[in-house]
């Protein structure tokens, strides 16, 4: 109750001109930010933070959660128009976005995206407001083993990506898990797969491989339509926002994803790209038509967009009551509060409620404000898939390029950008599923650090791994979800002995 | 028509560009904008002081300061761009402890030989911290604790960094049987130490403020050569009677080569911001105290910087011994 009444007094504070203001400027220009490829959202706040200097410190802060809202939000739209993920939360969207984008529906999947967003957007801050304290305890819970179990469970639901050609799936999740391994060795220092080249030093750039696979690829494949003069003919746009028959039937696809996200979000260092991908297959378990996912359907967009954006109220979590930056994002958000004379963290509550509760009440208005943007710019966003493609190859080309440079200022990462273009190019001919070589790559790094780090603990005794019950709960669904194909498999196969032949 | 004065324009603007360009040649020092490396990426600590100090030093040069992020392999990337640049004071690099750990350790392909110091702008200290939530309250009581229970798990930033350095030996002197879990950042062993799940850690104070105030983080030493001004509280492992001194630092540097006058006339600038109480705010709020050493003491410093840490990874065994 109490935080109910100061959540009023906290929207009196924020509904001023001045921070209506900073909210949709921090919005719109936080949407560009994510809908550009290699610009994220931590880029974005970093570099938009001197903008902030001059301001006081509510408009000032509400603005750069702004950006981070609009940005997790923005990523999405060139995942369902160009099959470019902006952001790595986005990489999921592409598999559902950009399908249904092709067939003629651009404006229903980016209005299914703004309102998935917005929906997990809003539960997560709800959740930020009332259950912060306890949910900041359960996330100190997690130590390097609960990590490792969650990491595990992760990379199982490769088995379902991969469902429909187990083989082929298994061996790109393995090259993904491989390239993960190079890099300097975090327990022993030892450079792995490195070949005396600096720039892997830190291993392989993440977004360079992503724009590659999944953008470089699909221009390559565009242009060989085109050449072979399949191409040309653009699909005629339909379905330009979703119907509210469309929303019923996301509704629990939605809300799954919206605590998926949020509870995911609140662990440092797991964040809106796993709960991503997690959502997005607990969605398709749940579907009565999951054999549609992947072919465009409105649940595999809403499932990932609403859980990445959920992950932002959720990463608010501990950065506000433990005054631990659980992402990269966040920890920028840190520099941002100490540029104005603040340090996030418990003490904060305490000395300045009413900026906490009007932070609160400017992340509520952020998350409309994007919602508001990205329905009102669905209509004209579609209107890309317009554009023919002689157009429209070589500028995803060009924002491609410049995306893979921008994270690292790296030429080297715009050359592993094109190289992996080639990969997707030869996965997508011989069919081998791109989906398993992402998730690995994200997670494979995170899984091994957390392994060595919780046997480093327990002093080489793996049992660990088993005894808490944390990280027994996460490691038994993923033996679970690992096995789940093969029991299907199973099951089907009986089915279909059991009719007998009608010939 | 239009044409031909469009052509008449370009090639005009050409020889203007060009006659310019000469000019400038002998212009004095600076003479085009700075390029300022920073090896770390947008928004961290390492970032945003360079940021800082650019906006700060902009009064005292007359040509602006660009700052470009050259992030990886433990400052290994930026050392080897920035050694690949031309020596004429237009592209300086900020650097840390790392500037001479990364190359001892054998990573990085460029180390202080490549370069020329500016000036040392900052020191930093490591701390040792428990929860407090712990048993141990002291040092003392932490040693006990480790030798009764056969070993502590410590958090650190992984193999060969400042801080596993100096815990590394803290411990050998103190006789506890330590496992160094090496995180990725300082949120991740914040997150494992307040959960109980690691014993021990050791980081730089900026990123504990928070926890200390709010009394679920406690320091039970400081490696720095003095009390820390901050934690006056705090003793230093010295005063304990062990002798762990490892001092972290921020300085600016330039590639070998860099004529003399550039060195100075950054290092003057240097010298007048960090003079300011603006930036001696601004370093008390991130735990850093002002400690400017000008081009000349700051190469004296790094030679013996370099044979400092060079020992102390040779004494762990983190380098292999010459044959």
């Amino acid at each position: 109750m109490e935080s109910a009444l100061l959540m009023l007094e906290g929207f009196k504070d924020v509904v001023t001109l001045q921070n209506l203001l900073s909210v949709f400027v921090g919005s719109a220009l936080g949407i560009s930010i994510g809908a550009l490829p290699g610009l994220n959202a931590s880029m974005g706040i970093a570099l938009l933070l001197p903008l902030t200097y001059g301001m006081s410190a509510l408009p000032a802060i509400v603005m750069l959660l702004s950006i981070y809202c609009g940005a997790i939000y923005g990523g999405s739209i060139t995942a369902i128009l160009l099959r470019t993920p902006g952001t790595t939360a986005a990489a999921c969207t592409v598999f559902d976005g950009y399908e249904m984008a092709q067939n003629g529906e651009p404006g229903r999947a980016l209005s299914m995206a703004a309102t998935a967003s917005f929906i997990g957007g809003i539960f997560s801050v709800i959740v930020l407001i009332f259950l912060s304290p306890p949910l900041a305890r359960m996330a100190l819970m997690f130590g390097p083993a609960e990590y490792f179990a969650l990491c595990f469970f992760g990379l199982s639901i490769i088995s379902s990506l991969a469902a429909e050609n187990m083989v082929k799936g298994l061996i790109s999740a393995v090259i993904g898990l491989l390239l993960g391994t190079a890099g300097l060795d975090i327990v022993t220092g030892v450079p792995r797969f490195t070949f005396d080249i600096v720039e892997l030093l830190n291993g392989i750039s993440f977004i360079p491989v992503l724009i590659g696979l999944f953008a470089v690829s699909q221009i390559f494949i565009t242009v060989e339509k085109e050449i072979q003069e399949l191409g040309g003919v653009k699909q005629a746009i339909s379905g330009l926002t979703i119907s509210l028959k469309d929303l019923v039937s996301v509704t629990g696809t939605v809300i799954r994803s919206s605590i998926i996200g949020t509870l995911v979000g609140i662990l440092p260092g797991a964040g809106a790209t796993m709960s991503s991908f997690i959502s997005y297959n607990e969605a398709r378990r749940w579907s009565k038509t999951p054999e549609k996912f992947g072919k465009g359907c409105l649940e595999g967009i809403a499932a990932p967009e609403a859980a990445n954006n959920a992950a932002t109220g959720g990463a608010m979590v501990p950065l506000l009551s433990l005054g631990i930056p659980g992402s990269e994002t966040t920890a920028v958000l840190v520099g941002a509060f100490m540029i104005q004379g603040l340090r996030p963290g418990p003490l904060l509550f305490r000395e300045n409620p009413d900026l906490v509760y009007g932070l609160f009440a400017g992340m509520v208005l952020a998350n409309i404000a994007f919602f508001v943007l990205g329905m009102l710019g669905a209509r004209l966003f579609s209107q890309v898939t317009k554009i023919p493609n002689r157009v429209l190859v070589p500028m995803i080309l060009i924002l491609a390029t410049i995306g893979s440079f921008a994270e690292n200022n790296s030429l080297s990462d715009v050359f592993l950008m094109f190289s992996f273009g080639v990969v997707g190019y030869f996965m997508r001919k011989f069919e081998f599923p791109v989906a398993p070589l992402v998730l690995a790559l994200v997670l494979g790094p995170m899984a091994e650090s957390n392994f060595r780090r919780g046997l480093i603990i327990s002093a080489g005794d793996w049992t660990t791994f088993f005894t808490r019950p944390i990280s027994l709960v996460f490691l038994a669904l993923g033996f679970a979800t690992l096995i789940m194909p093969f029991i299907r498999m199973i099951r089907d196969h009986r089915k279909t002995r059991e009719v007998p032949p009608s010939e | 028509m239009r044409k031909t004065r469009l052509a008449a324009f370009l090639v005009l603007a050409f020889f203007a560009a060009l006659l310019s360009g000469t000019e400038a040649a002998f212009a004095a020092y600076p003479e085009k904008p700075i390029e300022w490396v920073i090896w770390a990426s947008p928004g961290g600590g390492s970032d945003i002081f360079v940021r800082n100090m650019a906006r700060l030093m902009e009064p005292y040069v007359s040509q602006p300061f660009v700052p470009v992020n050259k992030s990886g392999g433990g400052g290994a990337v930026g050392m080897a761009y920035t050694a690949s640049k031309p020596a004429d004071g237009h592209t300086i690099l900020a650097v840390t402890t790392n500037f001479v750990l990364t190359p001892a350790l054998g990573r990085s392909p460029k180390g202080p030989a490549d370069f020329d110091m500016i000036a040392r702008v900052a020191v930093e200290t490591n701390v040792v911290a428990v929860s407090t939530d712990a048993p141990y309250k002291t040092w003392e009581e932490f040693v006990a604790y480790a030798k009764q229970k056969g070993g502590v798990s410590w958090g650190t930033f992984g193999v060969g960094t400042s801080d596993h350095v100096a815990s590394a030996k803290l411990s050998k002197l103190s006789g506890i049987k330590s496992r160094f879990v090496p995180f990725e950042g300082g949120a991740d062993s914040l997150a494992s130490l307040m959960g109980g799940h690691i014993d021990v850690l050791t980081n730089n104070p900026s990123e504990l403020t928070e926890q200390i105030a709010a009394g679920q983080v406690r320091l039970l030493g400081s490696f720095s050569a003095d009390r820390w001004k901050a934690f006056p509280d705090v003793p230093t492992f010295k005063e304990l009677g062990f002798d762990v001194v490892v001092p972290t630092w921020r300085g600016v540097v330039a590639p070998k080569g860099t004529p003399k006058e550039a060195l100075d006339y950054l290092s003057s600038a240097i010298e007048k911001v960090v003079a300011q109480e603006g930036f001696q705010k601004y370093l008390a709020e991130n735990q850093l105290e002002a400690a400017y050493l000008n081009s000349t003491d700051f190469a004296l410093f790094v030679a013996e910087q370099d044979l400092f840490y060079k020992n102390e990874l040779k004494e762990l065994g983190l380098v292999k011994k010459k044959k």
